[in-house]
This record gives C-alpha cells, sequence and structure tokens, in this order.
C-alpha cells in the first residue's frame, strides 16, 4: 500500500479513495444498499408527482396517466417507500459494521508487528481511542456517505432529464443548483473545517490518556492531595474540547444553512423559469406543476451530502488517525528469506555490537562481545542505565545493532523470521503484565496448548502453588480484578510459571528475583538452575544470591 | 424507537431554556416552509387561470428570495444554540464523575473498571451531545408542529388533515412497541461496547507479552470474536430500530396517499381551486418532516443513551468508608502515632487477610513490619493510609479513631510509597510539583539529590522539563522509584511508610533508596515494610507476621535471641546468599 504521508495528513479525496478500496469485498451487499436507496428516493419523487397528476388530470389537464392510474401510482410508491428504505438502511449499515470489525482486526495485526520498539513512544489510551471510537466514526463514510453519493447522481440524472424532457431551458437553469450544492459546498466545507475536526478527535484522544493515567495513579493523585488540581486540569481540557466543538457545530450548521439557502433559491429559480416557459408557451400548465412540486424534493439526495461533510470532517480525522497507525512501519523488518535457527541451538555469539536507541543520542551499546554455549548459565550485571536491559532486547530483536552481529545456533537472528526468533526464547520481563482473566489463563501465555497439569505443574516450579489455591476461586481467580491486590513478588513468580510453561533452548530472565523473598528466591533458584540444566540460561540481576550460580558474569559499563 | 430517558431529561433542565430555544427557531422555519408553498400555490394557480403578470412574479421572487435569507439566519441560530445546549453539562458530568472515582479511592477499580470509567467519561458524554442538541428539540418540536400544520390544513381539507394528525401521533407511541431496543442499548450493547474497549485497552498493555510468548495470535482470535460480537450486538439494535422505522415509514406514506386522495377530492368538489390544491399537496408532503427528523437524529444519538445509563450507575457507587463524627476528646496536638488495637480485614468476601493484629507506630521511631508475601503487610500499609477501613478493632492517628479523620488531612500527616510508585505521563516536574505545586527548583533539586538522581536530571539536556513518557517508560525502574521517593519527601510529611519500596529495583537503586531512608530516619517517622531482612535490622522495632497475624515484635537483637520465626529467616537468608559459588567475570 502506498504511503501517503505528508504529516499523516491526507486530502479527503484520498481518505475516500483509500476507505472505499476497503468497501470491494462487500460491494455486492453495497450495491443491494445503493437499489434501496435509489428506490426510496424514487418513491418520495412518485408520490409528489403522483399527487401532482391526479389533482391535474381532475382539474382537466392531459397528464399522460389517467386520475385511476395516478392514484396505482400514488399507493404503490406508498407501500414501496418502507420496504426499500429498510433495504438501503439495513445493508448500509450490514458493510459499514463488517468493515469496521476488519478494519479493528486488521490494525491490532499491524500493532503486533510494531511492538514493543514501536509502541513505547504511544500511549495506550490513545491507541484505543483510535482502534474503538475513531473507526466506529468511519461508520458514517460505509454506512452514510458511499451510497448516498450514488443514489445522488441517479437521482439528480433522472430529474435533469425530467427537466429536459418538458423543456430543456429548465434542466439548463438547474444543473448550476446540483453541481453548486452537490459539489462544490460539500468540497469546501470539507476543506474548509479539516483541522477542527482533526483538533477534536486528538483532543478526545489526548483526555483519555490524561483519565487514563489519573485514574491509574489515584493512590498518588489522593495521597499527594491532588485531587482538586487534577478536576480541574479534566475541566479545563474539556472546555478545550468544547471550544472546538462549537467551531465544530457552527461550521456543521452552517454547512448545512448553505445546501438549504441554495434549495429555497432553487424554488424561486423553478417558478421563474417555468413561468416564463408558460408565458412564452414553452411549458404546459401540468409539466409547471411537476417541476415547481417536485424539483425541490430531488435536492434531497444532495443535501444530504452536503450535511454529510459536516460529520465527514470527524471522520476524515478519525480515519487519518487509524491509517497512521496503519502505515506505521516495524523497527525491525522481516528477512526475505528466512532460515532456521541451526543445530546446536542454544549457542549464543554476540560480537562487537553498537546501539543507540533512535531517538536517543547516547550510545548505550558499545563493542560488547560475548558468548555462550549449550545450557551454560551467563549473568550480566551493571549500574542501571548500563544497558543490561538492552542487551537482552537486542538478543531478542526489537531492535537491530547498529554494529556487529548476533548469532544465536550459528545463524544471525537478522535472517531468521522474527516468530521463529522470539519462540527461541523464553523471556521473563521486569514487570509481569497480567491479562484480566483467570490466573490459569495467564500461566497458559507461555503455552497456549498447555493442559491443567503442566500449569499447575509450572506453578509449583515458580512456587506460587500454594498461594493460588489458598485463594477463594484457586486457578480461576480472577487476576486482572485482583491486579491491585497482587503483590511484585506473585506476580513475578505468575511471570516465572509462564517462563517454565515454554519449552525453548534459550531462557532470558531480567531480574527474576527482585521481589521474591528469600524462601521463594531460594526454591526458584534451585529449579532454574538444576531442572533447566541443559537450557542456556541469561539472566540480568543484581543480587549477589542470584548471580552467584552462573558460569560467568558479565559487567556491563555505562557509557 | 423513542429514546426518552427520565434521568436524561432531568440531566437536561439547566438546558431547557436553549432547548426550548430551538424548537422556537424550528417553529419559525416551519412557518417560512409554509409561506413558501403558500407563495408556490398562489403562483401555480395563477398560471392556471393565466393572471399571472411579470410584475407578480417579481414580487414573488423577492418575496422568497427574502425567506431563503430568513432562513439562512435560522439554521445558523440553531447551531449556536445547539451548542450551548450540552456545553456545560458535558463539562460538569466528566467533573463528577473523577470526584466520584477520588470519594471511591484507591478501590475504584475493582467497583468500576478503569477502561470502563474512561470510555464513559469520554465516548458516553461526549455522544450526549447530539442527544440534548438534536434529539431532545427534535422530540419536543414533534409534538407541536403537527399541530401548525393541522390548523394551517383544516380549513380547506378537514379530512386530509384529520387524517395526518392523527397518523403522526400514532407514529410516535407506535415506536414505543420498540423500547426494548433501549433496554438492549443501555444494557448488552454499551456492556459489549465497554467489554471491546477494555479487552483492546488489555491486549495492547499485554501486547509485548504475547509477542513473547507467540500467544499474540490466539489473543488476535479472542479479540477479533469481541470486535464482532460488538458488530453482532450493534446490528441487532439497528435491525429492531430500522423495523420500527420501517412501520413509521409505512404509516406516514400510506396516510399521506389517503390525505392526497381526500384533497383531490375536496378540489373535485370544488371546495378551493388549483393553486390551493398544490398548496395542501406540498403541506400533506411535508407533514412528517419532524418525524423523520427524529428518526434519523436517533440512531446517532443512540451512544449517547447507552452511555448515560452507565454514567449514572458509576455516580451512584457509594464508598466503603464511612466517616464518623470527629469526638476530639484527646485533642487532634497529640503526637502519639499509630495505634492499632485488635485490627482485622478482608476485602469484601474474600479470605480473612488481618487478624487480631496490635501494633503501634511511635512517632520518630522506626517501626518495621517483615514476613513472607501474602502474610498482609502491605495491607497494613492500607490500613494506615485509610483506603480501606479495618473490618473489626480500631486504628488510632494520633490518639484518635481514624475513621473520625478525613482522608485529605490523613495524608497531608501520612505519605505513602508503594512498591510501584506510580510515575504521570509528562515530565520530571509535572511529577515533583505533584506533591508540591509551588515547589522551587532548589527544592526539587535537594529532593532528587536526597535519592541520588540529581546528577541524572542534570546530564539530560532539558533537565527537570525531560519528557519521560508514558508512565515514565523512559525511565529505568530504579530511576522511577527514585523519583517518586523524591517526589514523597517534597510533600514533607510527618510520617511515611515505605511498602516494600526497594522490590522492584537495581542494587544501585537500592543502595541510594536505603541510604535516604536512613537520612529521612533521622526527622521523620518511618514505617518500613520489607521482606529483605537484612535492610531493616536497625528498627527501633520489628514486626514479624506470618498469615496476617502478628508472630513477633522487637528489636534485631532481641528476635535473634528469641530464635523464632525472625531468626530462622534471617539464616535461611544469610545461607541462600552463600548458596552458590562465583563465576568467572569478563569485563565488557
Amino acid at each position: 500500500m502506498s504511503v501517503e504521508k505528508n504529516n499523516g495528513k491526507m486530502s479527503g479525496y484520498q481518505i475516500m479513495k483509500r476507505l472505499a478500496r476497503q468497501i470491494k469485498p462487500v460491494s455486492g451487499y453495497m450495491g443491494l444498499c445503493i437499489t434501496g436507496g435509489i428506490l426510496g428516493q424514487l418513491t418520495i419523487l412518485g408520490t409528489l408527482v403522483a399527487g401532482v397528476g391526479i389533482i391535474c388530470s381532475l382539474a382537466g389537464i392531459e397528464m399522460i396517466l389517467n386520475t385511476g392510474q395516478w392514484m396505482i401510482v400514488l399507493f404503490a410508491c406508498a407501500l414501496l417507500r418502507g420496504p426499500s428504505r429498510y433495504l438501503e438502511q439495513y445493508f448500509g449499515h450490514h458493510v459499514a459494521y463488517k468493515l469496521l470489525a476488519i478494519m479493528r482486526v486488521d490494525l491490532y495485526d499491524n500493532l503486533r508487528k510494531l511492538s514493543p520498539a514501536k509502541m513505547l513512544d504511544k500511549k495506550n489510551g490513545d491507541v484505543v481511542s483510535t482502534a474503538i471510537s475513531d473507526i466506529e466514526c468511519i461508520e458514517i463514510f460505509f454506512a452514510h456517505t458511499v451510497a448516498p453519493i450514488v443514489i445522488a447522481i441517479v437521482i439528480t440524472c433522472l430529474s435533469l432529464i425530467l427537466c429536459a424532457v418538458i423543456w430543456p431551458m429548465v434542466a439548463l437553469v438547474m444543473l448550476p443548483f446540483y453541481v453548486i450544492i452537490g459539489i462544490v459546498i460539500p468540497i469546501f466545507s470539507a476543506r474548509s473545517g479539516r483541522d477542527t475536526g482533526r483538533a477534536y478527535r486528538s483532543l478526545l484522544g489526548d483526555l483519555k490518556s490524561c483519565l487514563i493515567d489519573s485514574l491509574k495513579g489515584i493512590k498518588e493523585v489522593i495521597v499527594f492531595g491532588k485531587g482538586e488540581q487534577q478536576l480541574s486540569t479534566i475541566d479545563k481540557k474539556g472546555r478545550a474540547i468544547n471550544e472546538v466543538l462549537h467551531k465544530l457545530i457552527r461550521h456543521r450548521n452552517f454547512v448545512m444553512a448553505l445546501p438549504d439557502f441554495g434549495r429555497t433559491l432553487s424554488r424561486v429559480a423553478v417558478m421563474a423559469i417555468c413561468s416564463y416557459g408558460m408565458m412564452i408557451g414553452e411549458v404546459g400548465i401540468g409539466g409547471a406543476a411537476v417541476l415547481m412540486v417536485v424539483l425541490a424534493s430531488s435536492f434531497t439526495p444532495v443535501i444530504a451530502i452536503s450535511s454529510l461533510s459536516g460529520s465527514l470532517l470527524q471522520t476524515f480525522a478519525a480515519a487519518e488517525r487509524v491509517f497512521a497507525l496503519e502505515d506505521e512501519a516495524p523497527q525491525v523488518a522481516e528477512p526475505a528469506k528466512p532460515r532456521k535457527i541451526g543445530q546446536k541451538s542454544g549457542e549464543i555469539c554476540i560480537s562487537n555490537i553498537d546501539f543507540a536507541y533512535p531517538s536517543r543520542p547516547n550510545q548505550i551499546i558499545r563493542d560488547f562481545t560475548m558468548e555462550a554455549k549449550n545450557g551454560e548459565k551467563i549473568a550480566f550485571i551493571g549500574e542501571s542505565g548500563s544497558g543490561k536491559s538492552t542487551a537482552l532486547h537486542l538478543l531478542l530483536r526489537y531492535w537491530d545493532p547498529d554494529k556487529g552481529e548476533i548469532r544465536v545456533g550459528g545463524t544471525n537472528i537478522k535472517d531468521v523470521s522474527l516468530k521463529d526468533c522470539r519462540n527461541h526464547y523464553a523471556m521473563l520481563s521486569q514487570d509481569t503484565w497480567l491479562m484480566n482473566d483467570t490466573i490459569e489463563e495467564n500461566i497458559k501465555i507461555g503455552n497456549p496448548d498447555a493442559s491443567h497439569e503442566e500449569v499447575v505443574e509450572a506453578a509449583k516450579r515458580a512456587c506460587i502453588h500454594e498461594f493460588i489455591e489458598n485463594l477463594p476461586d484457586g486457578y480461576q481467580s480472577n487476576a486482572g480484578e485482583m491486579g491491585s491486590r497482587l503483590s511484585g513478588g506473585e506476580r513475578q513468580r505468575i511471570g516465572i510459571a509462564r517462563v517454565c510453561l515454554r519449552d525453548t533452548p534459550i531462557m532470558i530472565l531480567d531480574e527474576p528475583t527482585s521481589s521474591l523473598d528469600t524462601l521463594n528466591e531460594k526454591s526458584i533458584l534451585k529449579t532454574l538452575y538444576t531442572e533447566f540444566k541443559d537450557r542456556t540460561i541469561i539472566t540480568v540481576s543484581h543480587r549477589a544470591s542470584t548471580v552467584a550460580g552462573c558460569d560467568r558474569v558479565y559487567r556491563l559499563d555505562t557509557h | 424507537m423513542l429514546l426518552i430517558n427520565r434521568k436524561l431529561i432531568e440531566l437536561a433542565k439547566p438546558s431547557a431554556k436553549w432547548i426550548f430555544a430551538m424548537v422556537f427557531v424550528k417553529l419559525a422555519l416551519l412557518f417560512t416552509v409554509m409561506y413558501i408553498f403558500g407563495i408556490t400555490g398562489k403562483v401555480q394557480g395563477l398560471l392556471y387561470t393565466q393572471e399571472l403578470t411579470p410584475q407578480l412574479l417579481f414580487n414573488a421572487i423577492m418575496v422568497m428570495s427574502l425567506i431563503a435569507l430568513v432562513r439562512f439566519i435560522g439554521n445558523l441560530i440553531d447551531g449556536e444554540l445547539a451548542y450551548k445546549c450540552s456545553a456545560d453539562l458535558r463539562i460538569d458530568l466528566r467533573h463528577k464523575i473523577y470526584k466520584k472515582m477520588l470519594e471511591l479511592g484507591i478501590g475504584y477499580s475493582e467497583r468500576m473498571g478503569t477502561t470502563n470509567a474512561v470510555t464513559a467519561s469520554v465516548d458516553g458524554i461526549e455522544a450526549l451531545e447530539t442527544y440534548f442538541s438534536k434529539y431532545l428539540p427534535a422530540l419536543i418540536y414533534c409534538f407541536i408542529a403537527p399541530f401548525v400544520l393541522f390548523f394551517r390544513m383544516t380549513g380547506s381539507a378537514p379530512e386530509a388533515a384529520w387524517v395526518l394528525l392523527v397518523a403522526s401521533l400514532i407514529v410516535l407511541p407506535i415506536n414505543q412497541l420498540f423500547r426494548k431496543v433501549v433496554r438492549l442499548l443501555k444494557g448488552e450493547y454499551w456492556s459489549r461496547f465497554n467489554k471491546l474497549n477494555t479487552y483492546y485497552y488489555d491486549s495492547l498493555e499485554g501486547l509485548n507479552t504475547f509477542v513473547l510468548y507467540d500467544s499474540d495470535e490466539k489473543r488476535r482470535e479472542d479479540l477479533s470474536k469481541k470486535c464482532w460480537d460488538f458488530r453482532d450486538i450493534t446490528m441487532k439494535v439497528l435491525r429492531l430500530n430500522f423495523n420500527s422505522v420501517i412501520i413509521s415509514e409505512m404509516i406516514i406514506y400510506i396516510s399521506s396517499a389517503i390525505a392526497i386522495v381526500f384533497i383531490s377530492q375536496n378540489f373535485v368538489a370544488g371546495g378551493f381551486g388549483f393553486g390551493r390544491a398544490i398548496f395542501l399537496l406540498l403541506l400533506a408532503d411535508t407533514f412528517f418532516a419532524p418525524v423523520r427528523d427524529l428518526m434519523s437524529t436517533g440512531h446517532s444519538a443512540m451512544n449517547g443513551v447507552a452511555a448515560a445509563e452507565n454514567v449514572f450507575g458509576l455516580l451512584k457507587l457509594k464508598s466503603d468508608r464511612e466517616n464518623l463524627v470527629s469526638t476530639d476528646v484527646q485533642g487532634t496536638s497529640e503526637k502519639s502515632g499509630f495505634v492499632l488495637d485488635q485490627v482485622g480485614f478482608q476485602y469484601g468476601q474474600d479470605r480473612q487477610i488481618l487478624k487480631n493484629i496490635s501494633m503501634k507506630v511511635e512517632r520518630g521511631k522506626v517501626t518495621a513490619i517483615v514476613g513472607q508475601s501474602g502474610c498482609g503487610k502491605s495491607t497494613i500499609a492500607n490500613l494506615l493510609m485509610r483506603f480501606y477501613d479495618a473490618n473489626s478493632g480500631t486504628v488510632y492517628l494520633d490518639g484518635q479513631d481514624i475513621k473520625t479523620q478525613d482522608p485529605q488531612q490523613i495524608h497531608k500527616k501520612v505519605c505513602i510509597v508503594p512498591q510501584n510508585t506510580y510515575i504521570f505521563t509528562g515530565t520530571i516536574l509535572d511529577n515533583l510539583k505533584m506533591a508540591k505545586t509551588d515547589a522551587t527548583v532548589e527544592e526539587m533539586m535537594k529532593a532528587l539529590d536526597m535519592v541520588n538522581l540529581s546528577s541524572f536530571v542534570n546530564l539530560q539536556p532539558e533537565g527537570l522539563d525531560t519528557n519521560i513518557g508514558e508512565r515514565g517508560g523512559k525511565l529505568s525502574g530504579g530511576q522511577k522509584q527514585k523519583l517518586g521517593i523524591a517526589r514523597a519527601i517534597l510533600m514533607d510529611a510527618d510520617i511515611y511508610i515505605f511498602d516494600e519500596a526497594t522490590s522492584n529495583v537495581d542494587v544501585e537503586s537500592e543502595d541510594d533508596i536505603w541510604e535516604c531512608i536512613g537520612k529521612l530516619a533521622r526527622n521523620n517517622t518511618l514505617v518500613v515494610i520489607s521482606h529483605r531482612l537484612s535492610t531493616i535490622r536497625k528498627a527501633d522495632c520489628i514486626y514479624v507476621m506470618d498469615k496476617g497475624e502478628i508472630k513477633e515484635s522487637g528489636s534485631h537483637n532481641s528476635l535473634m535471641k528469641k530464635r523464632g520465626l525472625y531468626s530462622y529467616m534471617v539464616n535461611e537468608q544469610e545461607s541462600l546468599e552463600g548458596l552458590f559459588e562465583g563465576g568467572e567475570l569478563c569485563v565488557s
């Protein structure tokens, strides 16, 4: 997909083109929706035409059909109106919500590729806002924009043909009205309000991040007595949103008032041209009556487009935010022809690597070399900020080193697919993240196919089995809800249980015992160093007791 | 469906004047429409009788152009009023929600998830805009407009006028047959919307974990299911809504057709001329515009109504903590620290976490609480901060039952440093100012110096204004914790509680923090909770806990002499430190 980048800003046309591409697989349903829409508009016009037809034929004016036939047309239109509208609405929304669901999942797929390096700078609250609320906004495009545009074009053409049949001059006079209301005003209004729409969507995302921060940190807010201050921050953000919303509503009403103004003027124009036509004998009274009554209603779909352009502002801004995330490229590239990791897969060889974070000036790792044979226990030590964790992250290929190479089992990890590379390790990170699910499911993140027995076995190894058993619901207790009540040590041991479930040649442990008390530390270390004898283990730790059992210790220095 | 919600309407009271002003503008616009139709009909009549003169036509054109201008202005006024309808209201609601969260305290997340609260107060409340500024005015207008049109028609075409009036009065109640939609919206729709939000948020928070453990594929599948679930419920609600639309449209168009037949009958009977017949036809066509308007607004107002129930539910939650009336017998000037008298505690219906705890935290001294994880150490800290109230027994602070003291007042005296201090998104300065809004740069640097973080800050090109990312993501665990402690120092509290403050940090940071705690101990009262026994040896009094009870207490030396749980734990730790032989040290 071409990356249309200009500060992430895209023209309305580019956005619509890109969104329209998504419709392709469901174009059949879209066709049904459009058919229903056109039929619906025709019934509205038909009702009016039939009404004029009945009155005119009763007044003795020649109207093609007789009174009885016009009656049939009238009731046929009245009966068809409901079903055709249902058709339009149902399939329009059917398509829209289907596409929204697909977009949400697709977005997550791309975020998976961005993780973790590119996700560090993003606020999760903001991203969720994009994935749910912004995508929800796009509904306006799928359900309320695409079909109306087609319907408007068809109805406009039919109306102009009707005019031309009665007197071509009328068509000529009406054409500018359709062009101005249907094309010029929507384009003008979409252009003029883009920044306001953008500002509104981004302020909403910002407010969400702010609220998440204020809620997750509520303990600190309360302890420091800053509740009032946070409240006034929230109020301030609310007022900023209101200011933009005010502009947005003003714009919305302006672009809705304009076409209404145009429509009323078009009534004047039709009245004038028809009267003139009758005076010079070009138009009959029947034709004049039909045009004067019906033409104003034929603007309905065209006006729908104009009034949409207001809501489309938000949709465009929302779509832009979605596309920006969809288009972001991952930090590390997948190899074109992935290779498999070689035989002695527990072997690690890091040679002369340099690394600096893309956005930061200082080089965090300089000329680092390290080697581990199958089954060796290695430790990295060093001050905070010396790059211990960074070295682990390079091994996991979060980033690529600027210089030097990393080989695992003899294969450069750049040549291995990211999935294979990461499946080669069992990684315990500093903070164990728990999802809002049962403890069992949380442990099973390590291996989704594990049986209950295997989970229990892993929990025993991590010295957390007894604790879990003592919970009211045992392994089925919800860990997310209890997140705030589980201590750091308990979380860490759940993390260790996860690692134990994974059968990989290499284990990477980032501060594995930092929040464990002495008794647990002791038994877990024993497990790690004896039961996983044949696995290569790399540990980052500051504890003498944890590092002491290792075969080799590497010290990293701050540069 | 009609989206009528009593609580929402009550909420709209302060905006009533704006809403009614909007209805008024709408009615004015209706009169302009009738005027336009009147002129169109007149011109038609004159054309029919061939009496139209260029002068009359010119007059008609001028008047209609003027009306077009009036309508244009009316529509602009409508927008201004629309904004006013919900502006203050939405800010006020959001304010109330966060205030409620503060009242609920740290337990809020168990009553109402974070994402839930955020979705309600952002998406939900913004969605109310449509309800207040579009839906409510349209609803009221819907009950007035038909009568106006009825009186305009009834003179010449009474039968048609009656048909249309009755139909438009029936359409609204018939829509009420579909009020199930509203129930669905409040219940299932919103709950699935919420679930999707929470799940997506969770999936992002844990994305790194999922990717590392190759579980992201499975998570994606589950997420996908949630997306489709939400889609299904949306369609279910919409289908019901469309059913109501189809029935309304049938009633509207069939009654319009019948009215047209009546009009043509009156016309044939000679009740009025050709021009008036056209005028009546146009009126009949526009009769239902208000109802159709209301129905088309319904879809966009849906989210607001769905969210509203949630917002109200949230505002109804009550705090567990009840403030007792201050007895103030001994006077607040007493500085006796904390006394716990036979305190018991459990979260809700869970297992008993604390049993019969009695302890003293004396002013000017260092009190330590030790024990294995899960023994209830941190719960005691939560009780001291009055984050929760004890189920039995009493906690006294400076001689007074803590329940008679306002948590805000307690927090001015007592400050806690938890295991994972929360760092706010923003700069170092923002975080420090949380504790003391008017802190000077010197004060802040002094506090940072206490935890040996000042040199780091000085190294940053932007110093105190360095942005530290979402939740301090750009800092290491140790740096975050040290910043949190510097922040707590700025608070200048009398009593500090360190709840496992060093358990998640590297060894250098741990040293810095313990050094800082040592300095603080000279002038402050400290409660130190730790499972690292070597760190609290110098405490004046050590309480040893096990399974929610205090097993032993005393100084390090006296406890070691007892040869009880404490001395067993100390020996375990010491033997562990020497368990493994050191490896070869390679210097990079």
